[in-house]
C-alpha cells in the first residue's frame, strides 16, 4: 500500500533533476562524485532528494538532518557552491537541472556529507552562551528580570541562531585560521554580553579579545550573507569589536544596571479593563 | 598588548595614512597637474628634505605606515594555522624588521634634513 502510494506520487513529478553528491567512505581514501537520478515533486526540498536517493537508489549515502523544518540546524551542506541548510532549499528554486552536493567546507569530514562539528561546539561553548551573573540570582534575588522592548531588541536577531555552522563553512578567515573565533560563537559571545540581564561581559572579553578572536575578522560579510535564519553575525561582530575597545581604551565598561521586578506582591491587584476568564469548556 | 589596542592603532594609523600617504602620493604624481615642478628631480627632492614641515610628515608617515604594514602583515600570517610558538617567533620577526625600518628611514629623513648641501 505504502509502495503503491510512493509510486502515484512520483508519477506526476515535474522534472528529473540529476544529484551529484560528493561520496568520501570515512576512511582516509579519496572523494568521488556519484550521480543519481530523482524525479522532483512539487515543494521538494534538497533534503528530500537525498532521502529519496537513501531509500530508493543508494543506501550507503550518508547525511546528517533530523527536524526537516530548518531548526535543529543538523543539515548544513554545500549546495551548488553555497553553504546551505538542505531541509530549507527547494529543488525548484535552485533552477537546475543538475544540483552538485558537496560537505560544507571548513570542516573534517566525517561521511559523505557529514561535517564533524565539534570546533564550532567548541568554540560555541568558548564564550559562555549563557547569561552570568556576579551576584546569586536567582538563588538571592527574589523578582525577575525587567527588560524593555528595546533592550530586547539590541540582541533578539542573534538569539535566531540554531548553530548549524554555515556561517563558518562561508567565513574566509575561518577557511585559512582554523582557531579563528568565527562568527557563530563572536556573534553569540556579543548576544548574551549586550543582554542586559547578563554581567558577563569581561569574562567573555578574556576569551575573544586574542589575536585569533574578534579582531581577525576582516568584515567579509559572508557569514551573514549565508546565515539560513537571517541572523547577521557580522553585525554583532563590529558591534562587539566596538564594545571592547571602547572598554580597553576608554575603560568604558559594557555594565546593564539590571532592573528587577519583584514577583511576590502581597495583594496583587487586578487591573479593571482585564476581562473575566471565558467559562471552562472542559471538566 | 592586548589584541585590542594594537588592533586600534592598526585602524588609527590606516586614518592617518590615508590623509599623509595622500599628502605624499599628490606631491609625488601630481606635480604636472599641480605645477610643482619635476617632483622628482635631485633639487626638489633635496628642497622638501630640508623643510621643517616635510621632515615631520615623512617621520610622521614613516612610523604609521611600518607599524600599520606590519601589523597587517602579522595578522596575514598568523590566519595560517600557527603555533603559539610560531606566532610568538612571527611577532618577534616583525618587532625586529620594524625597529630596523624606523631607526634607518628616520636615519635617512634627519641626515636629508641636516645636510648642508646647495
Ligand atoms: C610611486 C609612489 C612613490 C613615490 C614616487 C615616492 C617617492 C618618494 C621620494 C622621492 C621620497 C624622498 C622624499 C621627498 O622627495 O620628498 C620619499 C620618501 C618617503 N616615502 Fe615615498 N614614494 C612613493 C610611495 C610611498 C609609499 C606607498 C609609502 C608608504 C607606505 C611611502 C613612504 C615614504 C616615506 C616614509 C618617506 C620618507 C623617507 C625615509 O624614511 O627615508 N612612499 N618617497
Ligand atoms: C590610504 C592608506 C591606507 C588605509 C586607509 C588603509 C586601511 C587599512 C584597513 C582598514 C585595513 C584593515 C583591513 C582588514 O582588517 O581587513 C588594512 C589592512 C592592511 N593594510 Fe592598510 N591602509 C592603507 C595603506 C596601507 C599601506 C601603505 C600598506 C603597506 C605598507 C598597508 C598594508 C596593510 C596590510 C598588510 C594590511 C593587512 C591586510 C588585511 O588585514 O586584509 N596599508 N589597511
Ligand atoms: S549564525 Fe546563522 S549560519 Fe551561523 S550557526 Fe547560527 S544560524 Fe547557522
Ligand atoms: S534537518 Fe533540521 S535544520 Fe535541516
Amino acid at each position: 500500500m505504502a509502495e503503491k502510494n510512493l509510486e502515484s506520487k512520483f508519477e506526476t513529478h515535474l522534472k528529473d533533476v540529476t544529484f551529484k553528491v560528493l561520496r568520501y567512505s570515512g576512511e582516509g581514501d579519496s572523494t568521488k562524485f556519484e550521480e543519481y537520478k530523482v524525479p522532483v515533486i512539487g515543494g521538494m526540498t534538497v533534503l528530500e532528494g537525498l532521502i529519496y536517493i537513501k531509500e530508493n537508489l543508494d543506501n550507503t549515502l550518508s547525511w546528517r538532518a533530523s527536524c526537516r523544518m530548518g531548526i535543529c540546524g543538523s543539515c548544513g551542506m554545500f549546495i551548488n557552491n553555497f553553504p546551505m541548510l538542505a531541509c530549507q532549499t527547494q529543488i525548484m528554486d535552485l533552477n537546475s537541472d543538475v544540483i552538485e552536493i558537496k560537505p560544507m567546507p571548513n570542516y573534517p569530514i566525517i561521511k559523505d556529507l557529514v561535517p564533524d562539528l565539534t570546533k564550532l561546539i567548541e568554540k560555541h561553548k568558548s564564550i559562555k552562551p549563557y547569561i552570568l551573573r556576579n551576584d546569586n540570582a536567582p538563588e538571592e534575588i527574589e523578582g525577575e528580570f525587567y527588560q524593555g522592548v528595546e533592550e530586547l531588541e539590541r540582541y533578539e536577531q542573534f538569539t535566531f541562531c540554531i548553530k548549524c555552522g554555515i556561517c563558518l563553512a562561508a567565513c574566509p578567515t575561518v577557511a585559512t585560521a582554523e582557531e579563528f573565533t568565527g562568527p557563530q560563537a563572536l556573534a553569540q559571545a556579543y548576544r548574551y554580553s549586550v543582554d542586559t540581564r547578563d554581567q558577563g561581559f569581561d569574562e567573555r572579553k578574556e576569551v575573544v579579545d586574542n589575536p585569533l578572536g574578534v579582531f581577525r575578522c576582516h568584515f567579509a560579510g559572508s557569514c551573514s550573507e549565508a546565515c539560513p535564519k537571517g541572523v547577521d553575525p557580522a553585525l554583532a561582530i563590529q558591534l562587539l569589536k566596538k564594545a571592547i575597545v571602547k572598554d580597553s581604551l576608554f575603560g568604558k565598561k559594557l555594565v546593564h544596571d539590571t532592573k528587577i521586578l519583584p514577583i511576590k506582591q502581597e495583594n496583587p491587584k487586578k487591573k479593571d479593563n482585564i476581562p473575566p476568564a471565558p467559562p471552562k469548556s472542559v471538566e | 598588548m592586548k589584541e585590542s589596542k594594537l588592533w586600534s592603532l592598526h585602524i588609527f594609523s590606516g586614518a592617518i595614512l590615508l590623509i599623509l600617504l595622500g599628502i605624499h602620493m599628490v606631491i609625488m604624481h601630481f606635480d604636472k597637474i599641480l605645477h610643482l615642478g619635476d617632483s622628482l628631480a635631485w633639487q626638489s627632492v633635496l628642497t622638501r628634505m630640508q623643510s621643517t614641515a616635510h621632515t615631520v610628515i615623512y617621520l610622521l608617515l614613516l612610523l604609521f605606515a611600518v607599524y600599520h604594514g606590519l601589523y597587517g602583515v602579522r595578522s596575514l600570517i598568523f590566519e595560517l594555522n600557527l603555533s603559539k610558538k610560531g606566532r610568538g617567533v612571527v611577532s618577534f620577526i616583525v618587532v625586529i624588521v620594524g625597529l630596523f625600518a624606523l631607526i634607518y628611514g628616520a636615519y635617512t629623513i634627519i641626515t636629508g634634513h641636516m645636510a648642508k648641501l646647495s
